[in-house]
């Protein structure tokens, strides 16, 4: 419409009114609309030919990346070797209703997938359902080859699975997952965040191949002595990494389901076990820090001790007046029982809490057995607890309590996550440093000369404590069925690693000429870890003269004896 | 007015033009990003099923089954070690005038990184085999591949060791202390690189989780290099036990 028009003639005065108030409104909107379309034109200028383009890119890309489901973090030993990862999977399914020949597509898919039955897939493919799995989490050539099928009823689903390529080996420290992928077991679970998250690697303290030669040196044993179960412990004495963890028997941590509660209890972090000897390397520790005992000390086994119904005998049964040394490397209950004693009521129990055997230690999985102990702690507590009855502690207890005591003096945290740098400064000291020295003294005698000769291993200084404890039965103890043990500690002169061996109910062989205690079949376990893990640790083997301890220890006793001052002799190092 | 409104028409067309441009710009780029970080999905997926395939042919398990197979390996034992001290003595301006003489030949023949390294390794075999093999170049350029004509010193040490029996004597007995009759290094052998690389190599270069086994006939010969050259014990086991330590 032309203006000329509008203007034309009748228009009176009220209606010009309301005109010009029409073309002010227009006016109004289009100045709107003109000061939109310039905002827009600047925006448009700035983004396309004034902004960066790759700042704009950057700000956009991030969240973009993230849309994608994150695969759950892996999991490797201490030097960066996989122990488990998440791959993506693909699972097949079908649309039975789309299938044109259904034997035919059976039969090529039973190729590729040859776990599937072809009578299975048939079946499946026949079934006139809209959505049926084919088969789930199947692998990367699996998939090509039935993408090439070219056949429109086949699709893909993504999952994830969990992936364990070390299998066995390492299911215990690292447990498994459930269906949807969440950790219910082992470091699986006790990192269950970080690993949901994926971000990152998580570093185990683990070395593989330690695992694997205690695994495997575990696992000879256990047929050897036809046993029904084996624990291995090898722990870092300064900062507490557990370098291996063998519980026998194991499982496959792919079909956890199919696993007996059997292989799936982890011994080593959940059983709880009555020790035997290997636990009188405490009382022992806790007279010599005392200053109630010194080597020179002596105790008298010449008859078992009687107490209520309770009596204590001699395994060896030396009958004799024994000195510490001699009760230690002869492993006299009854010396034992005595040295105790003279730690007053509770002077035994407060030590064992002071190497934590009164609560949960403190690793880093879900399996952390509590330990057994009388509630109320009477006098016969302190006689039995000392040669290791009657008290009940996991044998990742007895490898941390074993590793203070010969570090140093120095309490230390087990972990599986591998910590950088050495000893943490901060630890609570349990004994002195001295005392630390005369136990190293005496574990080296028991493997010089005493029960232990068996864990000697060619050039390398070992020091180890054996110990057979009868396993109860019923409300007794059982005479055929005991727990064998081992815990050595290398290089003896300056301990960096403790490994303990405990075997489950051994049965003599004719080999160990019907023997099945500690010394005969959780020693020599000991012995061939040390030998192979020394090398591969760069610990020299002694090659030039070693001291002989045996005579040692035989002078400063003598000397001690004719009373001469003799404070360090024997133990100097 | 008209050339008003033609001058807004023509502003919208070109603010038009430009916006489609840009959209198309932008639905390019996400197309390309989509791609992109699919393709690096892809990517990180199948890096992490070759990781996990690696790691499953390293299961320690496979690897000691093949070395029993293959290598005729088994884990090095505390009394293969020696310790320096207790290794027959040459005088030291002997040793350093072979070690000397190799590397003036070595250097620029093999360019080696570290010549020196590498004049010890050469200068190794030759210095011990000095008075028992003739130097030929095969003799010397093949001392660790040719059984028949390698050195009888070196034969008798590999045998005794590997014979891995309670009653050897010392290793140090079996080597007789030697004079070199000469002292200069053949220049087939110091500029063949062979031994340079072989000899050090079994020992120091063996994989991860293969180390905890060294070869024995190799192992054997290791106590040789060290003779010669007077190698500090701890360099030995470093190189054996360190590889990747902390």
């Amino acid at each position: 419409m032309k203006r000329s028009t509008l203007n034309d003639g009748s228009i009176s005065g009220h209606q010009a009114k309301l005109l010009g108030q029409a073309k002010a409104r227009l006016a109004f909107v289009a100045l709107v609309f003109v000061l939109g379309y310039l905002a827009v034109g600047l925006r448009l200028a700035d983004l396309t030919l004034l902004r960066d383009v790759e700042t704009a890119a950057e700000q956009s890309s991030a969240p973009v990346r993230k849309a994608g489901v994150a695969l759950r973090g892996t999991i490797t030993d201490r030097y960066g070797e996989l122990m488990a990862t998440s791959l993506r999977m693909a699972s097949v399914y079908a649309d039975a209703t789309l299938v044109a020949d259904a034997p035919a597509l059976a039969r090529q898919l039973s190729k590729i997938l040859p776990e599937e039955k072809e009578k299975d897939i048939l079946a499946k493919l026949s079934s006139k359902r809209k959505f049926v799995w084919i088969a789930r989490n199947i692998t990367p050539r699996q998939v090509q080859a039935i993408n090439t099928l070219g056949e429109p009823s086949l699709g893909f689903q993504d999952e994830q699975r969990r992936i364990y390529p070390h299998g066995k080996l390492t299911s215990h420290i690292l447990g498994y997952t459930d269906v949807d992928g969440i950790g219910i077991a082992g470091i699986e679970r006790a990192h269950e965040k970080m690993l949901r998250e994926g971000e990152d690697d998580l570093r185990l303290s683990i070395d593989l191949r330690i695992q694997h030669i205690l695994h495997r040196e575990l696992s000879a044993s256990v047929k050897q002595f036809s046993a029904k179960a084996a624990i291995g412990i090898v722990m870092d004495v300064n900062n507490g990494d557990v370098i291996a963890m063998v519980s026998l028997p194991d499982f496959d941590p792919y079909h956890p389901a199919q696993a007996s509660d059997e292989q799936k209890f982890n011994r080593a972090t959940l059983g709880v076990f009555e020790m035997g000897s290997t636990m009188k390397l405490f009382p022992v520790a806790a007279a010599l820090d005392g200053g109630r005992a010194s080597f020179a000390s002596t105790y008298d086994a010449r008859e078992p001790i009687r107490f209520g119904r309770h009596t204590i005998n001699d395994y060896h049964g030396k009958r004799r007046v024994m000195t510490l040394p001699e009760v230690f490397i002869h492993s006299s209950n009854i010396g034992t029982a005595k040295m105790a004693q003279e730690l007053g009521e509770y002077g035994l129990r407060d030590f064992y809490k002071k190497l934590g055997f009164l609560e949960r230690a403190p690793i880093d999985l879900p399996e952390r057995g509590a330990p057994l102990y009388p509630r109320q702690w009477r006098e016969i507590h302190t006689l039995t607890a000392s040669y290791g009855h009657g008290i009940a502690v996991s044998p990742v207890h007895l490898a941390r309590a074993a590793a203070a005591l010969t570090n140093g003096g120095l309490m230390v945290t087990p972990t599986l996550v591998r910590q950088d740098g050495g000893a943490d400064k901060d630890n609570e000291r349990v004994v002195k440093p001295e005392t630390s020295r005369r136990i190293r003294d005496l574990l080296e005698l028991v493997v010089v000369g005493g029960t232990g000769s068996k864990a000697a291993a060619e050039g390398y200084g070992v020091g180890g404590k054996t110990g057979t404890a009868d396993k109860t039965q019923g409300r007794g103890y059982s005479k055929n069925a005991r727990l064998s043990s081992f815990i050595g500690v290398f290089p003896i002169e300056a301990p960096r690693y403790v490994v303990l061996a405990i075997v489950d109910e051994p049965q003599p062989t004719k080999e160990t000429f019907g023997y099945a205690t500690g010394g005969w079949t959780a020693a020599p376990v000991v012995g061939r870890v040390i030998e192979q893990m020394a090398p591969l640790y760069g610990i020299a083997p002694q090659t030039g003269p070693r001291r002989d301890i045996k005579t040692e220890m035989a002078r400063y006793l003598k000397d001690s004896k004719e009373g001469k001052a003799v404070a360090t002799a024997g133990t100097d190092r | 007015m008209s050339k008003f409104a033609f001058f807004w028409l023509c502003c919208a067309m070109v603010t038009g033009a430009l916006l489609f441009q840009t959209s198309q710009h932008v639905t390019d780029g996400r197309q390309r990003l989509e791609n992109i970080t699919a393709q690096m999905r892809s990517e990180e997926d199948s890096l992490r099923v070759l990781q996990a395939e690696w790691s499953y042919l390293n299961q320690p398990d496979r690897l000691e089954k093949l070395a029993r197979q293959y290598l005729n390996l088994t884990p090095m034992k505390g009394r293969q070690f020696m310790a320096t001290a207790d290794l027959p003595q040459r005088a030291p301006e002997e040793i350093n005038a072979d070690i000397i003489a190799a590397a003036a030949q070595t250097a620029p023949a093999a360019g080696n990184a570290m010549p020196l390294i590498a004049a010890i390794n050469t200068a190794a075999p030759e210095s011990i085999a000095a008075d028992s093999a003739p130097d030929t170049a095969e003799n010397n350029a093949n001392v660790l591949d040719s059984t028949d004509s390698a050195p009888a010193d070196a034969v008798a040490l590999s045998a005794l060791t590997a014979a891995d029996t309670e009653s050897a004597a010392p290793v140090s007995v079996m080597i007789p202390l030697r004079k070199p009759a000469h002292l200069r290094v053949p220049a087939a052998y110091a500029a063949a690189p062979k031994p340079a690389a072989t000899a050090p190599a079994a020992v120091t270069t063996t994989p991860k989780p293969a180390a905890a086994v060294t070869a024995q006939p190799v192992a054997a010969k290791t106590p040789v290099t060290a003779t010669a050259t007077q190698r500090n014990f701890g360099d030995v086991l470093n190189s054996l036990g360190g590889v990747d330590l902390p």
